[in-house]
């Protein structure tokens, strides 16, 4: 018969290798470009045991508990997720793994929806974690299904790295048949202490795990120098070698076709790259006269190769290495086919323009004329702008230098204008109630100034909890504003321990956020930030209050959410009457600060304008005019 | 007067801590408040014209007057302002009883013209404790309760487009000259809107020396005296030299020179003691217990304090020469001291009133 291909995005793919290697468990935490790994296991393979985990560090728990009774599992996170799970990552390199299990790590080079450019990679070599870069979607899906193989022949976790043009982009896959095998999960532990498929699962004895760990490694390498998934090609003796990983095979070689330099350059691009395949890698360098590392992010293979090459440097001398570290390729950023097309003119020393000037002018013109000036804005009806109005006000008000930490969530948006810039410190899960536990304790050191954390709610669960039991139990001063609504809705509305629904769809139990608060011991008030007067009273009354910690939860559902998005509990209209414009004084307070993209000025009739097929009919715009000029009815 | 917007109120008044709370600025502004006794800035604005800044005692009419006196070198001549008739009076038998600091003029004045139909309700100083709170009343009790000086700056005129938006049409004030000489800026509509409505029938304007600031105040008696506990403060005639604060049966006495201190830093380049701008005037007479020194300024006035008297609602006499010198005097010094000040600090200088940068606008549009 003959192969069917099929268009799958990366992250598909990797699905597809996973059920394909017959994964029984899966565990995650949304985070883009990861999130739709998990959530299309969820709704598309019954049969196993999928989990949206209250962090990565517990889903990569949850992972090792099923390779440790049996079954092929996997754990899905962003890169930042890993770090949060690093802790557990580097005992449980060390422990050894039973049935194969993976962790797909979702890197995102260029930042586009993270606030960092972590490279997991790092964690391979610091951790001692076989690691495979799958270059194109055929190779998201089969290395994700060898990873398992070989994570069962050598014992250990193995890291799949993926980059957001993989994991998002799309191409032809041709699956391979799916393993169906019935399995009975058991964790076996009276045997030896030193087998690693009977005895404990630990790390201890560590010279004997570590030393076991190095031998994993080494093997690792040996199977890694005849992997298909490394591909070179080009001449046999090139002008200059192409070393590159992941998605930056794609780059390159377009590169190459497009100056025409396929006789001249070789691409030698590494699925497996760590432990690297130095035979394989000293063998082409031996041959080319120069080389040329393309990666993004981290020079890892650029400075891991080097260190390789001063090793062989007797075999084949001193080559001329262009990379990150030779300033030809750049530090930061995501990579494309014109910087390398860029790089390699600069190396042959060639001409080549990408466009005619003349379309150039055009595509400047237009962009300076068509596109409007819009900074980053919250949805229409997002709860979230209504909150940030409030704490931003209440703040004014109290007129103390108070200040907003912040944390990851669309909120994390509270930093830009379109937030009102409310956010003044923004890092990483959970760290804007650490930062704010830190803060409130400043007072004998003469800090007055309020503390104010936001926090998501899937944050909250995720690590918000305990910088909150610090803040209570080290008796600091502040108050956290949880911002609950109702999902992990940047990622895609996945549930959360919040929820009566489990990652199945079904009825779950869930944890009151409220509950947990009080119990913690912190004074918690909930509101509706839809309801501006009683949000901002609220939150006055805490923050005019010097002493202890609140919690506010704002609880309004996304307005994207599937269970709200449609529905309009008001229909809005401009009082024409009323708004009278540049004469008003209110200085478009609507448009200019509250800036709801439903909200437009109209510069010809002097007056706001409702966007009705945008609008939501939250109703939070009537609130803000101050001459009731925009009326809500309810619909 | 040159207009400006919020950026040059900030620059010119705000910051420098010269306001001294009269309330103008946030009176309908979305973006500038009156919050436990402080003009605040809850959003940015990038008007270059507001009223904001065109009702500004501070900045406004009175900058404007100063240079005229500066200019003119005569800036001691008619030191109470236009005035019709000054005359000692106290509230008449018909008016109700109150807890008044003096003689319970202003609040006999007040219930008389809402009762008269004058006014549908009056804008005054209510109280929280010894916290002053703008208040709008419609009836006697309601007088009543805001009856007594309150010392702490309030912002009075933040009010009045909340007064207007329910439906008051003929509302009275009660304010310290800064309050009076914004409202005087606020009617006559500097910025020339077609929208605009005066609705204010009458103004009361009271003596006043200097307001204490709130904040500072509070900060001062906090580990001396629970704020709580506080009903009510005085500060007799000269010479006690004294602010005496009454708990339900006790009270503490702080001497006036270290409460001095604690005084608007506003209040140190406002020229006008007496408001000069309001339909009648009414300030403390010195020696005669029981009694107001009052000024009446407009026809207005003076038809409403001869109607009241008519009707028993207040009592007259003429006002001693001696009181009148030293009213005079009183004058003199707080104008000399506040050109002086206005000096010191540039304020009366050509440049003084200059355009701010607007460039670090916020904006989401970025279209301004």
């Amino acid at each position: 018969m003959e192969a069917v291909s099929s268009l799958m995005m990366g992250n598909q793919a990797i699905v597809r290798g996973a059920v394909e290697a017959g994964v029984k468990v899966a565990a995650g935490y949304p985070g883009t470009p990861s999130s739709e790994i998990i959530d299309t296991l969820s709704k598309t393979a019954p049969d196993i045991y999928t989990e949206w985990s209250v962090n990565e560090k517990v889903a990569l728990e949850v992972a090792a508990a099923g390779s440790f009774a049996g079954l092929r599992s996997l754990a899905v996170m962003k890169q930042p997720g890993v770090n949060v799970a690093a802790d557990f990552l580097m005992h449980l390199a060390l422990s050894g793994t039973r049935a194969g299990m993976v962790l797909v790590a979702a890197d995102d080079p260029g930042a586009l929806s993270s606030i960092n450019e972590g490279d997991t990679r790092l964690y391979s070599k610091l951790m001692g974690i076989p690691l495979l870069e799958p270059g194109n979607f055929q190779e998201a899906c089969d290395m994700t299904k060898w990873a398992f193989e070989l994570s069962e022949q050598l014992k250990s976790l193995v890291i799949l790295r993926t980059v957001t043009r993989l994991s998002h982009a799309s191409g032809n896959v041709i699956a391979g048949d799916i393993k169906k095998e019935e399995k009975k999960a058991y964790f076996e532990f009276n045997g030896n202490m030193l087998d690693p498929m009977t005895g404990i699962v630990t790390t201890i004895p560590v010279s004997i795990k570590h030393s076991w760990q190095h031998e994993k490694l080494h093997q690792a390498g040996q199977i890694f120098e005849t992997s298909g998934f490394n591909t070179c090609e080009g001449p046999e003796n090139p002008e200059l070698l192409i070393i590159t990983t992941s998605i930056c095979d794609l780059y390159a070689k377009e590169a190459v076709d497009v100056l025409k330099l396929d006789n001249r350059v070789a691409v030698l691009k590494l699925g497996t790259t760590w432990p690297l395949p130095s035979k394989l890698v000293q063998n082409k360098i031996q041959k080319a006269g120069a080389v040329l590392f393309v990666e993004e992010i981290q020079p890892f293979i650029e400075e891991n190769i080097k260190v390789l090459s001063a090793g062989a440097a007797d075999k084949f001398g001193e080559k001329t290495y262009f990379g990150k570290l030779s300033n030809h390729i750049p530090m930061i950023g995501e990579l494309n086919p014109d910087i390398i097309i860029k790089v390699l003119q600069q190396i042959f020393n060639l001409e080549y323009q990408s466009s005619s000037d003349s379309y150039r002018k055009v595509a400047e013109k237009a962009v300076e004329n068509c596109l409007p000036e819009r900074e980053i804005a919250f949805c229409p009806g997002c709860p979230h702008r209504a909150s940030f109005f409030t704490i931003n006000k209440v703040l004014g008000l109290d007129n103390q230098d108070g200040f907003t930490c912040g944390d990851i969530g669309c909120y994390s948006l509270g930093i830009l204008p379109g937030g009102f810039s409310t956010i003044k410190t923004l890092h990483a899960m959970g760290s804007g109630t650490g930062l704010a536990s830190g803060f409130g304790k400043f007072s004998q050191f003469g800090m007055e100034q309020p503390i104010i954390s936001v926090c998501g709610d899937s944050t909250f669960f995720h690590s918000g909890m305990p910088p909150l039991v610090n803040a209570v139990h080290n008796e600091s001063n502040l108050t956290m504003v949880i911002l609950d609504n109702s999902g992990t809705a940047m990622t895609g509305f996945q549930p959360h321990p919040g929820l009566s629904m489990g990652t199945d769809g079904k009825s779950a139990p869930g944890v009151d956020i409220a509950d947990v608060c009080r119990a913690i011991g912190a004074e918690t008030k909930i509101c509706d930030p839809f309801n501006l007067e009683k949000t901002e009273k609220t939150l006055l009354e805490f923050i005019e209050k010097t002493r202890g910690v609140n919690v506010l939860i704002l609880k309004q559902i996304c307005a994207l959410s599937p269970e709200k998005k449609g529905s309009k509990p008001f229909n809005m209209s401009i009082d024409k009457a009323k708004c009278i414009g540049e004469e008003c004084g209110c200085n478009r307070i609507c448009t200019r600060i509250f800036s709801c993209p439903a909200l437009i000025w109209n510069k010809e009739k002097n007056s706001a304008l409702i966007n009705d097929i945008l609008c939501t009919g939250c109703g939070v715009c009537a609130e803000i005019c101050p001459s009731d000029a925009i009326l809500r009815e309810k619909i | 007067m040159t207009l400006f917007g919020p950026e040059e109120l900030s620059q010119q008044i705000l910051d420098p801590g010269l306001c001294t709370l009269c309330g103008a600025c946030a009176n309908i502004c979305p973006y500038i408040k009156a919050h436990n006794n402080k003009i605040v800035t809850i959003f940015s604005c990038d008007r270059t014209e507001g009223r904001c800044y065109a009702h500004c005692p501070k900045v406004g009419a009175l900058l404007d007057k100063m240079s005229q006196f500066y200019k003119a070198q005569s800036f001691t001549e008619n030191p109470i302002g236009e005035y019709i008739k000054i005359i000692k009076a106290r509230k008449g038998v018909r008016a109700p009883e109150g807890d008044f600091q003096n003689s319970g003029v202003v609040s006999s004045l007040i219930i008389f013209a809402m009762e008269k139909g004058l006014i549908d309700a009056a804008l005054l100083t209510g109280k929280d404790g010894i916290n002053p709170v703008p208040t709008v009343v419609n009836n006697r009790d309601g007088v009543l309760e805001c009856a007594g000086s309150k010392y702490i700056a309030s912002p009075v005129l933040s009010m009045m487009g909340q007064a207007s938006d329910s439906g008051i049409e003929k509302l009275g004030i009660v304010g310290t000259p800064c309050q009076i000489t914004a409202l005087s800026q606020i009617r006559q509509n500097p910025l020339g809107l077609e929208e605009f409505k005066n609705n204010t029938a009458l103004s009361i304007g009271l003596f006043c020396t200097w307001a204490l600031d709130g904040e500072k105040f509070m900060k001062y008696l906090a580990p001396k005296k629970d704020i709580e506990s506080i009903k009510s403060m005085d500060i007799p005639p000269p010479p006690a030299e004294k602010l005496i604060v009454k708990c339900e049966d006790s009270f503490m006495e702080f001497p006036l020179n270290e409460i001095r201190k604690l005084k608007l830093a506003g209040c140190g380049i406002c020229p006008d003691m007496t408001s000069e701008l309001s339909d009648i005037s009414v300030g403390a007479l010195e020696g005669f217990n029981g009694w107001n020194t009052l000024i009446i300024r407009s026809e207005k006035g003076e038809q409403l304090v001869s109607e009241a008297m008519d009707q028993g609602f207040l009592e007259i006499g003429t006002l001693p020469d001696k009181c009148f010198k030293n009213l005079i005097i009183g004058a003199v010094n707080k104008r000399e001291q506040a050109v002086k000040k206005c000096m010191e600090l540039g304020m009366l200088d050509d440049d003084f009133k200059k355009a701010a940068n607007l460039k670090d606008k916020q904006t989401i549009t970025g279209v301004s």
